[in-house]
């Protein structure tokens, strides 16, 4: 009966350890793909063309510019539609000319041409529908 | 020797006015673009007015600024009831005399906007250097601005658009009209409209701050005669009208 005992504690202690190292392995690999992000990251984005600086991949840091685009993009819209304000970094203009990259085939195709889209991958995977490009250019001038 | 005397001071003369006319044309341009570089960064200010003079005995059988406008905007060229236009050329015909003079008919970017005051969202407004736009982000596509424009200045959007400029965007179920180009203005640039008329038109637009005494279109507006168009309405446009 002991010797029963002490094989199952050993077993959960084995089943433990392992799936300490799956998570930890998992955490590690999200670290590398994302710089330091705890948030998901699909995989398959395309890259945008060029880092911010050496340090920085875009205009605000990954877990800014992934919670708060929509925020910073409309008040960047108002001041810009309103009060003409031109050349700030949160313009979708911005966005799209960085970030649309062409794809395999060499083609840059419209948000409504192409399912693997920057904007549309995430936004596909979250289930919301923007509008944007209703009347937005989805591809770089 | 008094043959090649007497020809040489009509030449002198003509070199003078040439470069008198060159410093003319080429100034404004000039001027507007170190201006509005500098402050693209700055919100609007009320101490500019941009406004619009079109001398209408220059004005002929020509559409360059229409073009020119549609190439810009990315506006379609073709004709149908339905079609959006920024900018048309009218022919006018004086009932008594049988004249017929042919302009431009633009958004007369109003001082006093009729479509401002009856939009029931705000998305019709006047930007602070008094070009009237539409913020398309607000229009629920009701068109009382439409009722309310004299000029038949907006357009509304009835069908799904694509391959809209980056620079201008347009979509199905809201209003628009002319901008004045204002991507270009904040750039430091002319509208395409005027840019077009002073490169394969007639030169018969000049685009200026109305606010400022010494800029050409101050200076024409100052001595020469103009007309608002319906004036008897009290709009006072900032486009303006020679020869009608």
């Amino acid at each position: 009966m002991a010797t029963r005992t002490l094989w199952l504690v050993g077993l959960g202690l084995l089943g433990l350890l392992a799936g300490m190292a799956v998570l930890f392995n998992s955490s590690n690999a999200d670290e590398a793909s994302t710089g330091n992000s705890p948030y998901f990251s699909p995989a398959g984005l395309p890259n945008a063309k060029a880092m911010v600086s050496a340090t920085q991949a875009c205009v605000e840091p990954l877990e800014v510019i992934r919670r708060q685009h929509g925020q910073l993009m409309q008040h960047q819209r108002d001041d810009t539609v309103h009060q003409g304000i031109r050349g700030s970094q949160h313009s979708l203009k911005g966005c799209i000319n960085c970030h649309v990259t062409p794809n395999a085939q060499g083609q840059t195709l419209s948000i409504h041409d192409d399912p693997q889209h920057f904007c549309s991958v995430c936004h596909q995977f979250a289930a919301v529908k923007i509008d944007c490009f209703q009347c937005h250019a989805s591809t770089p001038e | 020797m008094s043959e090649t005397h007497a020809d040489a001071t009509p030449r002198r003369q003509f070199l003078k006015y040439a470069a008198g006319v060159l410093s003319v044309t080429v100034a404004p341009s000039v001027l507007l673009h170190t201006f509005a570089t500098a402050e693209s960064s700055e919100p609007v200010s009320a101490q500019r007015r941009w406004g619009l003079l079109i001398d209408t005995s220059k004005c002929a059988n020509c559409s360059a600024c229409v073009t020119a406008c549609q190439q810009e905007n990315g506006l379609s060229s073709e004709v149908n009831d339905t079609v959006a236009q920024w900018i048309r050329k009218v022919e006018l015909q004086q009932p008594d005399t049988g004249k017929v003079t042919s302009l431009p008919m633009l958004c007369q970017h109003c001082q006093q906007p009729p479509c401002v005051d009856v939009c029931p969202t705000g998305a019709s407004f006047q930007r602070a250097d008094g070009i009237v736009l539409v913020d398309k982000h607000i229009c629920i596509g009701c068109r009382y601005c439409m009722m309310a424009c004299p000029y038949k200045a907006r357009s509304f959007i009835h069908e799904p658009l694509t391959e809209q400029k980056a620079h201008a965007p347009r979509g199905k179920g809201t209003v628009e009209s002319c901008t004045l180009c204002v991507h270009r203005v904040d750039a430091g640039e002319l509208p395409a409209c005027v840019s077009a008329c002073g490169e394969s038109g007639n030169k018969a637009m000049l685009f200026g701050d109305l606010n400022d005494a010494n800029s050409p279109i101050a200076q024409r507006l100052k001595t020469e005669a103009s007309t608002a168009l319906r004036a008897d309405l009290r709009l006072q446009p900032n486009v303006r009208y020679q020869g009608i």
